[in-house]
């Protein structure tokens, strides 16, 4: 093939805008969008403290006793908090945008999104409430 | 009309709209024009009126005027929306620039090919498997009757005018041109919901693959500024589902698509 004329060349010269590393600060929609996935980070976090607790727990009672003082000393306040804020925040984020992947049907009809989403919540409260109980009577129970 | 959203005739809009010439200009820039304008000036209208008064080197694409052709997206005040479907009575001042994530040709047209390619990648068409059906000697002579039911399984992702809107809003398709995208993982999921198509063996391998529904981390404004109510997110994060089943099946032999 011979090189392509002077006067064929193309006139195109299509403008590429690469993404901003900040994309996600100038819309509030992306921005909610990051704060919703960075929850997993801090749930993450206090992922590996209970890891490190179980640890402690195969390790005899006098470790498990130093991990349960560590846990429950006022430092670690702020963790517990942030990561049942973290948690709460992304089950609601969740619950939100769980009817529209289920798509449910009873017979036919479509449950309505509002139904999925509550039946969400009373299933983790109920969740919830069983690991209290279990968590405080358990001992008792034994 | 006496409504309170009633506009004077004299009012006048500042108007920004990014321009690019190929030949000219290094990069995109701005130009400002005053638009006047009334109660029911849409923004394409508006930019009619540059292109017909002020400056006819303004390039923009337009088409139906009335939100089904999906040509005139743009970007206006930085969020993609049809510019037949807003109206300057919504707004103080508008900036209006190429649709998002995708190269700027000229102006606020952007070059949404790479779109359609991906579109066609997906065959968005009834796919038949029996073979008297694949007899392209024969017109096909029987219906393909579809119940209220099997119809609202596709219906709203159907609605689809390939505007190239959820594209722009997509910041997953901003960081990965490879990613198919909203509209066209919508539509294979949308010909795999229907009844009538028996294509889904076709499909899936592109569903499943990483550039498919698994690179959507369901940032969901693609739904929130579809013009058409669509919900492309809903419709790819059930194409996960029927992914992951379809993963299952491959893994223990019993079908599936790989």
């Amino acid at each position: 093939m011979n090189a392509p004329k002077e006067n064929n060349k193309t006139l195109r010269r299509p403008y590429k805008v690469e993404q901003k590393p900040l994309w996600w600060l100038d819309n509030s929609y992306y921005f909610r969008y990051m704060i919703r996935e960075s929850t997993s980070l801090i749930v993450l976090i206090y992922g590996l403290v209970i890891v490190v607790g179980l640890l402690r727990l195969t390790q005899g009672p006098y470790m498990w006793q130093g991990w349960v003082e560590t846990v429950s000393s006022p430092l670690m306040f702020p963790l517990h908090l942030l990561a049942l804020l973290a948690v709460v925040y992304h089950a609601y984020t969740w619950f939100k945008l769980a009817p529209r992947i289920m798509a449910l049907r009873i017979s036919g009809k479509p449950v309505s999104d509002q139904k999925v989403e509550w039946a969400h919540w009373i299933v983790m409260l109920g969740v919830t409430v069983a690991c209290l109980l279990v968590a405080s009577c358990g001992g008792a129970l034994l | 009309m006496n409504s309170e959203h009633d506009i004077p005739n004299s009012s006048t809009m500042r108007v920004e709209v990014q321009r690019y010439r190929p030949e000219l200009d290094a990069r995109p820039w701005w130009q400002a024009f005053d638009v006047p304008y009334t109660n029911d000036t849409s923004v394409l209208e508006a930019l009619q009126y540059i292109k017909d008064e002020l400056d006819s080197s303004l390039s923009f694409r337009w088409s139906c005027r009335m939100a089904i052709c999906g040509s005139c997206g743009f970007m206006i005040n930085g969020v993609p929306k049809l510019g037949c479907k807003s109206f300057l009575r919504d707004y103080g001042a508008l900036k209006i620039a190429a649709l998002d994530n995708f190269p700027i040709e000229r102006d606020l047209v952007a070059d949404i090919s790479g779109f359609v390619e991906k579109l066609e990648t997906v065959k968005p068409y009834l796919m038949r498997e029996d073979p008297s059906d694949l007899d392209t000697s024969v017109p096909i002579s029987r219906a393909f009757n579809q119940t209220p039911q099997q119809l609202s399984l596709y219906k709203q992702f159907s609605q689809c005018i390939n505007c190239g809107i959820c594209y722009a809003a997509c910041p997953q398709f901003g960081r990965d041109p490879e990613f198919l995208g909203p509209a066209a993982l919508t539509l294979a999921y949308r010909y795999n919901q229907d009844s009538r198509d028996q294509g889904k063996k076709d499909r899936m391998p592109l569903l499943n693959a990483e550039e498919g529904v698994w690179g959507c981390t369901f940032v969901g404004y693609c739904s929130e500024v579809c013009p058409k109510s669509v919900d492309p997110a809903a419709a790819i994060n059930q194409g996960k589902a029927a992914s992951a089943i379809d993963y299952a099946l491959n893994l223990v032999q019993l079908g599936g698509d790989k």
